[in-house]
C-alpha cells in the first residue's frame, strides 16, 4: 500500500497489528493479563529517550519485516496487488523518497524537512493549476540532481501504467489522478506545474494526489531494455515501453540485488541482497545521500519471519536491533524492558476493519448485506470495549469509523467519538426481527417475510434465505483471530453461522477483493486483512467510493459518492467531516479498535525521537539512527 | 498350529475337493470358512477360530502396556464424550473479558485466549481429534488394503504400476500436500477426515501388498483359484481376511498418526475453526503461550494428546504381539 498519504493498506500490520497492542503491563505469565496497561491519554505506551550524542558510525542494523507481508515490488509505481505499507514505506522508501513526506514524527502532518519541497503547492487564481517548487535538497546516487523532469517521468509512467491496467497502481481511481490532469510542465529544473480539469480542494490534491509522487531517475530508467537508449517518456508509446520494461524488472525478484536500475536511488539506502524464498532484504548506505539525515549505519538487514513469536524471540535474544511486538507477546514486554530495550507504542493514523463483500451473490448475500439494518445488526455484535480489554490488553483506542478517537485530526467529526452501535445482541436481534427475519439463536436465522415494506426483509431477499457466510481473515497476528472468533460467536447467538478461514495478509489483499480478483466474488462474505493508513486529508476516496481502487468489498452508495466528491472539490471545511460522518453511518465495513503499534529497540540504537515515533505510523527513517558506544 | 512367515491371525488346515481332485491345502483364514469338509491336519492340530480369538485376547491381556493403553483410551473417550454431560462450560460464546485466565475458581484449568474454559475445550477438542483420527484411519486403511491386495495379487505390470504410484506419492511431502489441500478446500471436520484419509493409505498399501505376496502362494489360495475363484473373491474371502491381523494392527497406528497429523495442521493454523476445535488448534499458540507463561493453555491439552497417541501405540504393539504367533512368547 502505498501512498503515503493516501491510504495505504496497512497491512496486516495495522490490522492485525492491532494485535500488537499488547501490553504492557503484563506480567509475565501465570496471571490474567486483562489489567489496564499504563497507556497515556493519547493511548501511547512507553517513552522515547532523547537522542544520544555518542555516535558510533557504521554497523549493521537488524530489523524485522512483518509476518506474511514481505516486500515483493521494488519499483515505486506499485500495483494494487503488491501495495502495502510494508512494501512501500519500509522497503521502497529506503531508496526512493516521496516528494511530500508525512507524517511528521507520529503527527499526521507534512514533514518538509524530509520532503523535496519546502511548502505546499501554490494554486493559481482559477484554482486549477498547482505549482510545486523543489528545494534541490536531493541528489541521485550517481551524482545527478533530482529535478522536475524526474517528477514528470514518474507522472508519465503512472499514466502509462494505469492505461495498461488500472490494477497497475494501487491508488488509482478512474477519473482522478492522472486522468484529471489536463496539462503538466516543468518550467525549470526545480518547478513542476499540474493543471487539473476542475477546481479542487488544495488539501485534497496534496493529501490524495501529490502525496503519491515519488520522483524516479529519468536519466537512468527512461529506456525499454537493459542496453537501450534513453527514450522520450512524454510520448505515450515510449512511456508504455518504459513501464513494461521497469515493471518486468520489478517482477524479477531474483535480480533485485544485481539489476543496476535499482542502484540509482535518492534515498539513504540501496538494496544489496534479496532472498526470493523469504523476502528478506539487505540494504547498504547510499554514500551520496543528500537528503535529511545521514545514513550512519552502514547496512540494514530486513529479516523475514513466519510468526510474531519467532520475531519476538529474536528481539529478546538481541538478534534484532529494532522490531515490533504484537499482542501475541504482550505479556513479555517486561522482559524486553529488563533487557534494556526501549519499548514504545502508539495507535497509527489509520483504521482497521473487516469489510463486507457486496458482490457475492451466493445465497443472496449481496442483497442481504446491502440492507443497512443488516449491517447495523452486525455492528451491534462487535464488542469493541471487550476487544480492547481482552484482546489488546488495553493498548488500543476505540474507532467507530475511518477516523478513530486517536490520533486526533482536525477533520474528526464529533459523532466519531461515541459508538453509534454499542455491543448489544438484543439490539441486533431486534433489528432483524423487525425486518421480517425469524431469529433462531444458535440455529439458522431466515427471512420469513420477504418484501420491500419497512417491516420486511428488503429488496431481492427471498423467503427462507439465511445470513450465513464465509469470512477470511489474516492468520497473524493472533488478535485478528480472537476478534473474528468473538464476532462469529456473537453472530451465532442470533442464528448467523460463519465459516472462518485464514490466509496470509498478502493473499487476502489480493484474493478477497472485488477489485483485484473478481472471480472470487462468490467465495467470501467478509474479509479482514487489517486496515489502511490515512492521508493527512483523510478522505475515504478510493476506499469507499464506487469503483475505488481500494474498495475491496465493492461498496457503493450514491450519497456517499457525492459527499466524497464534495471533499475533493469543495473548500468547505465541513465537507470532509460530513463525508466521515456518512461513512460512520453507512458501515461499508465494521471498524475495529485502533491498536498501538508497539516497537522495541536496542539500548545501543539511538536517534531523533521523531524518527522512532514515525515507526508507529509504519515509517522507517534509519538515516536518523545510529549505534552508540 | 503351524507357524507361518507372516503375522497370520490363525491357522487351520482342511482338505478341499476341487474339480474332482483331492487337494490337501493349508488354510489360514478363520474369517474365510470354506464349505465344510473333514478337517485333516497336515501341519498340526486343528484349532477352532474361537480358540484363536481367545488366544489372541489372552495374549493381548498379558501385555500390561497394551492394557494400560486401552484404559487410557477408554478414559479419554469417556472424558470427551461423557465429560460435557457432567462438566458444563460454555464453548460457544467467547468471553473476551476473561481471556488467558489462570486456573482458579470456576475454571480449574483456566481459560484460553478467547475466554473458553480449558477443560471444556479439551473435551470437545478431543471429540474432534479422536473422531477425525479414527475416521481418517479407516479410510486410509480401506484404500490401502484394497490397493495393496490388488497389487499383490495381480502382480506384473499392474503391481509395478500401482506401487510406483505409491512410491511417487510417498515421495511427496505429506504435510505440504495436506496443507495445500486443506487451505484450498477449507478445514472442517469432514474435509480433514477425507484429506488425512486419502493421503495416509500409502503405508498400509505397502504392508498389505507384502502380506498378500506371501499369502497368494499358499495352497489355500491356489486351491481357491483352481476352484474358479475370481480375483475379487480371492481378495475379499481369502487374502484380506488372512491379512486382517496386519490390518488391525496397522489401523491403530494409523489413528495415532492421523491424530498427530491433525495436531500438526492445527498447530500450523490449518485445523478446524470455531465453533469446532481440535487439540492441535488448541496447541496452535503454544509457542507464545508458553513464553507468556500461560502453561494452562499448553500442558493439559498437550498431555492429553501425548497420552492418547501413546495409548494407540501401546494398543497397536499389543495387538501385533498378540496376533503374530512369532511374537507371542516374548
Amino acid at each position: 500500500m502505498s501512498r503515503r498519504n493516501l491510504r495505504v493498506l496497512q497491512a496486516a500490520a495495522l490490522v492485525a497489528t492491532g494485535a500488537l497492542a499488547l501490553s504492557a503491563c503484563g506480567s509475565s505469565g501465570g496471571t490474567n493479563n486483562n489489567t489496564k496497561p499504563n497507556t497515556a491519554s493519547d493511548y501511547s505506551y512507553g517513552t522515547i529517550p532523547a537522542a544520544s550524542s555518542n555516535v558510533v558510525p557504521g554497523g549493521t542494523l537488524h530489523i524485522a519485516e512483518d509476518v506474511g507481508a514481505q516486500p515483493n515490488w521494488i519499483m515505486p509505481l506499485t500495483p494494487a496487488a503488491n501495495s502495502s505499507v510494508y512494501d512501500q514505506y519500509q522497503f521502497q522508501y529506503l531508496s526512493w523518497r516521496s516528494l511530500f513526506w508525512s507524517p511528521k514524527g507520529s503527527t499526521p502532518d507534512w514533514d518538509y524537512s524530509r520532503s523535496m519541497t519546502d511548502s505546499k503547492p501554490t494554486v493559481s487564481a482559477d484554482g486549477k493549476t498547482f505549482t510545486i517548487k523543489l528545494n534541490g535538497k536531493y541528489t541521485w546516487s550517481d551524482g545527478q540532481k533530482v529535478t522536475s523532469k524526474d517528477v514528470l517521468f514518474w507522472y508519465y509512467e503512472y499514466k502509462a501504467a494505469v492505461k495498461e491496467s488500472p490494477a497497475n497502481m494501487g491508488n488509482y481511481t478512474p477519473g482522478q489522478f492522472p486522468d484529471n490532469v489536463t496539462a503538466v510542465s516543468a518550467p525549470d529544473d526545480q518547478t513542476v506545474t499540474f493543471t487539473f480539469n476542475q477546481v479542487l480542494n488544495p488539501d485534497w490534491v496534496l493529501g490524495t494526489e501529490f502525496a503519491q509522487i515519488v520522483p524516479m531517475p529519468a536519466h537512468a530508467w527512461a529506456k525499454s531494455s537493459d542496453n537501450g537508449s534513453m527514450l522520450d517518456y512524454t510520448q505515450p508509446a515510449n512511456a508504455k515501453a518504459i513501464y513494461d520494461y521497469l515493471s518486468a524488472a520489478s517482477k524479477k525478484l531474483d535480480t533485485y540485488q544485481t539489476n543496476p536500475l535499482w542502484q540509482v536511488v535518492d534515498g539513504p539506502y540501496k538494496i544489496s541482497m534479496y532472498n526470493t524464498s523469504t523476502g528478506a532484504a539487505n540494504f547498504v548506505a547510499n554514500k551520496n545521500y543528500t537528503g535529511e539525515g545521514k545514513p550512519n549505519i552502514a547496512e540494514i538487514d530486513e529479516l523475514a519471519y513466519t510468526s510474531p513469536t519467532a520475531e519476538f524471540n529474536d528481539l529478546q535474544s538481541g538478534k534484532l536491533d529494532f522490531g515490533y511486538v504484537k499482542s501475541d507477546n504482550y505479556p513479555q514486554l517486561g522482559k524486553l524492558k529488563s533487557n534494556g530495550y526501549v519499548v514504545y507504542g502508539l495507535p497509527s493514523f489509520g483504521f482497521n476493519f473487516s469489510y463486507f463483500n457486496f458482490k457475492n451473490t451466493t445465497g443472496g448475500w449481496d442483497k442481504a448485506i446491502s440492507q443497512l439494518y443488516v449491517r447495523q445488526a452486525f455492528a451491534h455484535l462487535q464488542d469493541q470495549d471487550a476487544e480492547i480489554k481482552g484482546v489488546f490488553k488495553g493498548l488500543a483506542a476505540p474507532a467507530y469509523g475511518p477516523l478513530g478517537v486517536v490520533p486526533k485530526s482536525p477533520y474528526t467529526p464529533a459523532s466519531a467519538l461515541t459508538n453509534p452501535f454499542p455491543f448489544s445482541v438484543d439490539s441486533a436481534k431486534q433489528l432483524l426481527t423487525s425486518h421480517g427475519w425469524t431469529v433462531v439463536p444458535n440455529g439458522t436465522t431466515t427471512c420469513t417475510s420477504p418484501g420491500t415494506a419497512a417491516n420486511q426483509c428488503g429488496a431481492g431477499i427471498v423467503k427462507g434465505q439465511n445470513l450465513n457466510f464465509t469470512m477470511f481473515y489474516t492468520s497473524t497476528p493472533k488478535s485478528v483471530g480472537q476478534m473474528m472468533t468473538a464476532f462469529a460467536a456473537n453472530l451465532k447467538q442470533i442464528g448467523i453461522n460463519v465459516t472462518l478461514k485464514t490466509d496470509t495478509f498478502n493473499n487476502i489483499v489480493t484474493n478477497e477483493s472485488v477489485v483485484s480478483t473478481p472471480k472470487n466474488d462468490n467465495n467470501w462474505g467478509m474479509a479482514d486483512f487489517g486496515g489502511f493508513t490515512e492521508s493527512i486529508y483523510p478522505s475515504t476516496i478510493n476506499l469507499f467510493n464506487t469503483g475505488g481502487s481500494y474498495n475491496q468489498g465493492g461498496f457503493s452508495d450514491p450519497t456517499l459518492d457525492k459527499l466524497i466528491q464534495n471533499s475533493m472539490t469543495s473548500t468547505d471545511s465541513n465537507a470532509l467531516k460530513n463525508e466521515i460522518t456518512a461513512v460512520d453511518a453507512d458501515l461499508p465495513g465494521l471498524f475495529q479498535p485502533n491498536e498501538d503499534r508497539v516497537y522495541a529497540w536496542s539500548p545501543k540504537l539511538s536517534g531523533s525521537t521523531d524518527s522512532f515515533a514515525a515507526a508507529t505510523q509504519f515509517m522507517l527513517n534509519p538515516e536518523d539512527w545510529y549505534f552508540t558506544k | 498350529m503351524s507357524e507361518t512367515n507372516t503375522p497370520a491371525v490363525s491357522t487351520e488346515t482342511e482338505t478341499e475337493t476341487a474339480r474332482g481332485v483331492d487337494v490337501s491345502v493349508t488354510i489360514e483364514s478363520p474369517a474365510a470358512p470354506e464349505p465344510a469338509a473333514p478337517a485333516v491336519s497336515d501341519a498340526g492340530d486343528l484349532q477352532s477360530s474361537t480358540a484363536a480369538w481367545k488366544l489372541t485376547l489372552s495374549e493381548f491381556l498379558k501385555n500390561k502396556m497394551a492394557v494400560a493403553g486401552v484404559a487410557i483410551l477408554v478414559f479419554f473417550i469417556l472424558f470427551c464424550w461423557l465429560g460435557p454431560v457432567f462438566y458444563h462450560s460454555n464453548q460457544e460464546t467467547t468471553d473476551l473479558l476473561n481471556t488467558d485466565g489462570a486456573p482458579g475458581a470456576g475454571h480449574p484449568l483456566g481459560t484460553d485466549s478467547n475466554g473458553f474454559d480449558i477443560i471444556g475445550r479439551i473435551m470437545i477438542g478431543g471429540q474432534t481429534s479422536l473422531w477425525i483420527g479414527f475416521a481418517a484411519a479407516v479410510i486410509a486403511t480401506v484404500i490401502g488394503t484394497l490397493w495393496g491386495a490388488v497389487a499383490g495379487l495381480l502382480g506384473g505390470l499392474i503391481d509395478a504400476t500401482l506401487m510406483r504410484i505409491v512410491d511417487i506419492l510417498l515421495s511427496l511431502p505429506f504435510l505440504l500436500v495436506v496443507l495445500i489441500i486443506s487451505q484450498r478446500y477449507g478445514a472442517n471436520t469432514w474435509g480433514l477426515i477425507i484429506i488425512l484419509g486419502v493421503f495416509s493409505w500409502l503405508v498400509p498399501a505397502r504392508l498389505i501388498r507384502g502380506e498378500v505376496l506371501t499369502l497368494k502362494v499358499r495352497d489355500f489360495v491356489s486351491a481357491a483359484r483352481v476352484m474358479g475363484g475370481t480375483n475379487t473373491r480371492l481378495i475379499f474371502r481369502h487374502l484380506i481376511p488372512n491379512a486382517m491381523g496386519t490390518v488391525i494392527v496397522n489401523i491403530t497406528f494409523q489413528i495415532a498418526d492421523a491424530i498427530l497429523a491433525l495436531a500438526a495442521l492445527g498447530y500450523l493454523n490449518f485445523g478446524v475453526r470455531y465453533p469446532n476445535t481440535d487439540w492441535g488448534s488448541q496447541l496452535g499458540d503454544a509457542q507464545s503461550n508458553l513464553s507468556n507463561g500461560y502453561w494452562w493453555e499448553v500442558f493439559p491439552v498437550g498431555i492429553a494428546l501425548v497420552l492418547v497417541v501413546m495409548a494407540f501405540n501401546f494398543i497397536g504393539d499389543g495387538l501385533r504381539d498378540a496376533v503374530d504367533v512369532r511374537l507371542r512368547k516374548r
